[in-house]
C-alpha cells in the first residue's frame, strides 16, 4: 500500500490483457515511476504521471503494484 | 480559380484540446452524426483556405490505435479505408512524451501527420522550450505550435495542413532492437494485406491484434502459425513480454527524441498545486458526496426555475396557436377533419418535440460546463465506489442521475461510457428514473388520494425507480453482460475556466442532434397516434368510437386486476406513451372536465390503492415516445424491444401485485 506523497515505481499490473494493455498505452507499465497524490484512504487513488494526473477506480489500484524508490 | 479539396482527420489524446482546434478551425459549424454502424459521434466540419476547401473529421479522443476499444478502431478504420490526405495530431505540449504516443502509432501506419504542438502558453510557463525544427526532424512530420484556448497560431496551423500535405515523407521507423527487428523482417516479407504497411502489419501481428491477424489469414492461410512462431521464439526463448515490451520501445524513441528536442527536461512528477489541492477536497471520501448532491440540486434547480417557464410558455403558445389555426381553417371553410390534423396532430407534435428543448438544452449547457471545468471526470469517481456495489460503472452515475430531469438526455449521457455493455445497460434502465413527465401524474393521484402524506407518497415512487433499476440491472447484467465490470481509469484533466463559446457548441451539438433525430420520431409518433383518434371518420377525438378508444377498452380488461380496468385509463395510459405528462391531460379530454375539476372525477373512479398501482405503472410501463426513439437511436432494436417488453410486463405485474396485496390488507 502506497501512501500519499510517496514517489513508487510500477513492477506489475495484474488482469485482463485489455486492462494491461490500456495501461501500457495511457504510459503505466512497469518501470515508470508515478507518485501517488491521494491514496486512497479518502478518496480514490489518483497518481501523476509527469504533468498528468489519473484516477484509478474502487478495486484497481490493488491491481497496480509498485515500490517505493525515492524520498518523499 | 479552382478549390481543391483536401480531406484531414484531426486525432489525439483526450484532454488534449482537440475539439478546441476542431471549433477554431471549422469556427464551430460542424456537421454531427455518427460513425457507420456504431453510435460514436462524428463531427465533420469545413473551412476554406487559400484556393483550398478541407474537410475536417474530429476522431475519437484516444491514447493508442490497438482495435480494443471501438474509438479506436474508429479513429483507425478512418485513417486505413477512408485515406484521408493528412491527419493533424493535437498533443498537449506541456506533456509532451505521453501525448506522442499515439502520433508515432500513426507515422509508422503511414500517415501523413501534421503535429500540433498545442497548450504552448504552459509549457513557455514552465520554462520550457521545444525545438521545433528538431522534432520535426526525427518525427517527419510538419510541427505547428498553438494556444487553441487563445485562438493563436490557428493561421499557422490552415497554412501547414495546406503545405505540409504536400510534401510526401517516409513514414518512421523505430527501432525495436535485434530480436524483435528480426521477426518483424520475417513477418513482413510473408504478409502482405493491400493498403498496410507490411512492416505495420508485422509490428501489429506481434502485438496480438486479432483484426489484423483475421485479414492477413484471408491472405493467406499460413500467417498465423508463423505469427505463432515469431512470438514463440521472442516470448519462450527470450524472455519477452512481447506486447509491453513494443510499447516500452515506442515510449524509449519518445524519451529519446524529448531529450533532443525539448531544452530543460521537466521533472518527473510535476507539481499542480493548485489542482491538486482542489481535489483533496472535492473527491474526498466524506466530502465527496454530498459536494457531488449539492452541484447536481444546482443543476437541477437551474433547469427547471428557468426551463420550466419557458417550457410552460412553449405549451402555452403551441396550445394558442393549435386554436387560432383550427379556428381560422373552419372559419374558411375548412373541414373539421382538417383542422383536427392541423392543431391536434400537426401543432401538437411540433409542440410535444419543442416543450422539451429548454430542459434538454440546458440539461446539456449544465454537463458542458461542468466537462470543460474537469469535474465531470472525478464525479465519476466520487460515486464509484457507489456504483459499484450495484453492478454498475461509476461513470453511469451522471446518466442516471440526468434521467430524473429527463430519460432522453440521460440515455444520451450514457455515451461518455467506454465499454458498451456498461452503457448499454445503463440506457435499458434509465427510463425506470422518474423523469419531470411522471410528476403531474402523481401529483394528481397523490395529491387527491393521499393529500396528508403527498410528499412520502411521491417520495415512494422515486425510491422504488431506483430500487427497481438497481435490481433491473442485475438481472441484465447476469443475463447479457456476463464478466466484471469494466475497470475505471480515467484521466483527471487539472481544473480549467470553460470559455463560453466551447461550452455553448457543445450545447448546440448535442441538443441539436436530439431535435434532428428524436424529433422526426416524435412527431411522427403523435401523427399516428392522431390518426388512431381521429379515425373512423366522423368519431369524436379520442372518444370511445375511434381506434384508440376501442384499442383502449380493449385491453383495459388487463388491468382490472390492478384496479383500473375502465377504458379511460387504458387510453390515458397509451396516450401517456407520447409523453407522460399528457396522462393527466388526456383524463381531462375523456372525462370532459378541466384540470381543476379532474380530482374530483377520479376520485370516484379510483380508490386510494388503485391510484398507488395507477401511479406505479405511470412510472414504469413503456418509456415515452420520445425515450423511445433515443433508446432505438443509440442502441438497435433489439434493444429497444428488451426496453419496452420489460417495462411494460413489470408494470403490469407490480401494478396488479400492489393492488391484489393491498387488498388483503385493506
Amino acid at each position: 500500500m502506497a501512501i500519499r506523497g510517496e514517489k513508487v515505481r510500477i513492477i506489475r499490473i495484474s488482469g485482463g490483457r485489455g486492462f494491461v494493455r490500456r495501461l501500457t498505452e495511457m504510459g503505466l507499465y512497469p518501470g515508470v515511476e508515478i507518485e501517488i497524490i491521494s491514496d486512497g484512504h479518502v478518496g480514490p487513488f489518483i497518481i501523476g504521471l509527469g504533468g498528468l494526473r489519473f484516477g484509478i477506480g474502487f478495486g484497481m489500484a490493488k491491481r497496480i503494484f509498485v515500490e517505493p524508490f525515492g524520498p518523499k | 480559380m479552382e478549390t481543391k479539396k483536401l480531406k484531414i482527420g484531426l486525432a489525439g489524446n483526450p484532454n488534449s484540446g482537440k475539439s478546441t482546434v476542431f471549433n477554431h478551425l471549422t469556427g464551430g459549424h460542424a456537421h454531427v452524426g455518427n460513425w457507420p454502424g456504431v453510435t460514436v459521434e462524428k463531427k465533420e466540419g469545413k473551412f476554406q483556405y487559400r484556393d483550398y476547401e478541407i474537410t475536417v473529421v474530429d476522431l475519437p479522443g484516444t491514447y493508442a490505435l490497438t482495435a480494443y476499444s471501438m474509438d479506436e478502431k474508429i479513429a483507425r478504420d478512418f485513417i486505413i479505408k477512408e485515406k484521408p490526405d493528412g491527419i493533424v495530431v493535437i498533443v498537449d505540449a506541456s506533456n509532451l512524451e505521453r501525448n506522442l504516443y499515439l502520433a508515432t502509432q500513426l507515422l509508422e501506419l503511414g500517415a501523413n501527420v501534421i503535429l500540433n504542438l498545442n497548450m504552448m502558453d504552459i509549457v513557455r510557463n514552465k520554462g520550457m522550450a521545444i525545438d521545433t525544427k528538431k522534432l520535426s526532424q526525427i518525427f517527419r512530420a510538419a510541427v505547428v505550435e498553438t494556444v487553441a484556448s487563445k485562438g493563436e497560431g490557428i493561421d499557422e496551423l490552415k497554412e501547414a495542413i495546406v503545405n505540409g500535405l504536400k510534401k510526401k515523407r517516409d513514414s518512421l521507423r523505430i527501432d525495436y532492437g535485434e530480436d524483435i527487428e528480426m521477426e518483424i523482417d520475417r513477418l513482413e516479407k510473408r504478409v502482405s494485406i493491400s493498403g498496410y504497411p507490411s512492416r505495420w502489419v508485422a509490428i501489429k501481428l506481434l502485438e496480438g491484434d486479432r483484426e489484423i491477424l483475421e485479414m492477413a489469414m484471408r491472405e493467406g492461410e499460413a500467417i498465423e502459425s508463423q505469427t505463432v512462431d515469431s512470438k514463440k521464439r521472442l516470448e519462450e526463448h527470450q524472455g519477452y513480454d512481447l506486447e509491453t515490451a513494443l510499447v516500452e520501445k515506442r515510449y524509449a524513441f519518445l524519451s529519446g527524441l524529448i531529450k533532443e528536442s525539448v531544452s530543460k527536461k521537466y521533472d518527473l512528477i510535476e507539481r499542480l498545486d493548485i489542482s491538486d489541492r482542489i481535489d483533496r477536497i472535492l473527491v474526498n471520501r466524506y466530502l465527496g458526496i454530498p459536494i457531488f448532491l449539492g452541484m447536481m440540486w444546482l443543476v437541477f434547480q437551474s433547469v427547471f426555475t428557468v426551463g420550466g417557464p419557458l417550457s410552460d410558455g412553449i405549451e402555452a403558445m403551441m396550445g394558442w396557436l393549435g386554436e387560432f389555426a383550427s379556428h381560422g381553417i373552419e372559419s374558411l371553410g375548412g373541414s373539421k377533419w382538417l383542422s383536427s390534423l392541423v392543431s391536434d396532430g400537426i401543432i401538437s407534435g411540433l409542440g410535444s418535440v419543442l416543450v422539451f428543448l429548454p430542459p434538454i438544452f440546458l440539461l446539456f449547457l449544465a454537463i458542458a460546463i461542468l466537462e470543460a471545468s474537469g469535474y465531470m471526470a472525478r464525479a465519476a469517481f466520487v460515486m464509484d465506489r457507489f456504483m459499484h456495489a450495484l453492478g454498475l460503472h461509476g461513470k453511469s452515475f451522471i446518466p442516471m442521475l440526468m434521467g430524473f430531469g429527463c430519460n432522453i438526455p440521460g440515455i444520451m449521457a450514457a455515451r461518455t461510457m467506454e465499454s458498451e455493455k456498461d452503457r448499454i445497460l445503463t440506457i435499458l434502465v434509465n427510463p425506470l428514473m422518474s423523469c419531470t413527465a411522471r410528476l403531474p401524474i402523481y401529483t394528481l393521484f397523490a395529491g387527491a388520494f393521499f393529500a396528508e402524506n403527498q410528499g412520502w407518497v411521491v417520495f415512494s415512487l422515486y425510491l422504488l425507480g431506483i430500487i427497481l433499476a438497481i435490481i433491473v440491472a442485475r438481472i441484465f447484467k447476469g443475463l447479457f453482460f456476463g464478466g466484471e465490470v469494466s475497470p475505471l481509469i480515467m484521466e483527471l484533466p487539472p481544473y480549467r475556466m470553460p470559455t463560453i463559446k466551447g461550452v455553448l457548441i457543445h450545447m448546440w451539438e448535442r441538443g441539436s442532434l436530439f431535435l434532428k433525430k428524436a424529433g422526426t420520431i416524435i412527431f411522427l409518433g403523435v401523427i399516428l397516434i392522431w390518426l388512431l383518434a381521429s379515425l373512423p371518420f366522423g368519431v369524436e377525438y379520442a372518444s370511445k368510437e375511434s381506434f384508440i378508444g376501442q384499442l383502449g377498452s380493449s385491453f383495459s380488461p388487463l388491468f382490472k386486476p390492478a384496479g383500473f380496468g375502465f377504458w379511460q385509463a387504458g387510453v390515458a395510459l397509451l396516450f401517456g406513451i407520447l409523453a407522460k405528462e399528457v396522462v393527466v391531460g388526456t383524463f381531462g379530454t375523456l372525462y370532459g372536465v378541466e384540470e381543476a375539476g379532474l380530482k374530483e372525477v377520479i376520485l370516484t373512479h379510483f380508490t386510494p390503492l388503485s391510484a398507488y398501482a395507477f401511479m406505479v405503472m405511470s412510472l414504469i410501463y413503456i418509456p415515452c415516445i420520445a425515450a423511445i426513439a433515443t433508446i432505438r437511436r443509440e442502441t438497435n432494436w433489439r434493444w429497444t424491444f428488451l426496453a419496452l417488453g420489460y417495462s411494460l410486463i413489470l408494470g403490469w405485474f407490480l401494478a396488479v401485485g400492489i393492488y391484489q396485496i393491498g387488498k388483503l390488507f385493506l
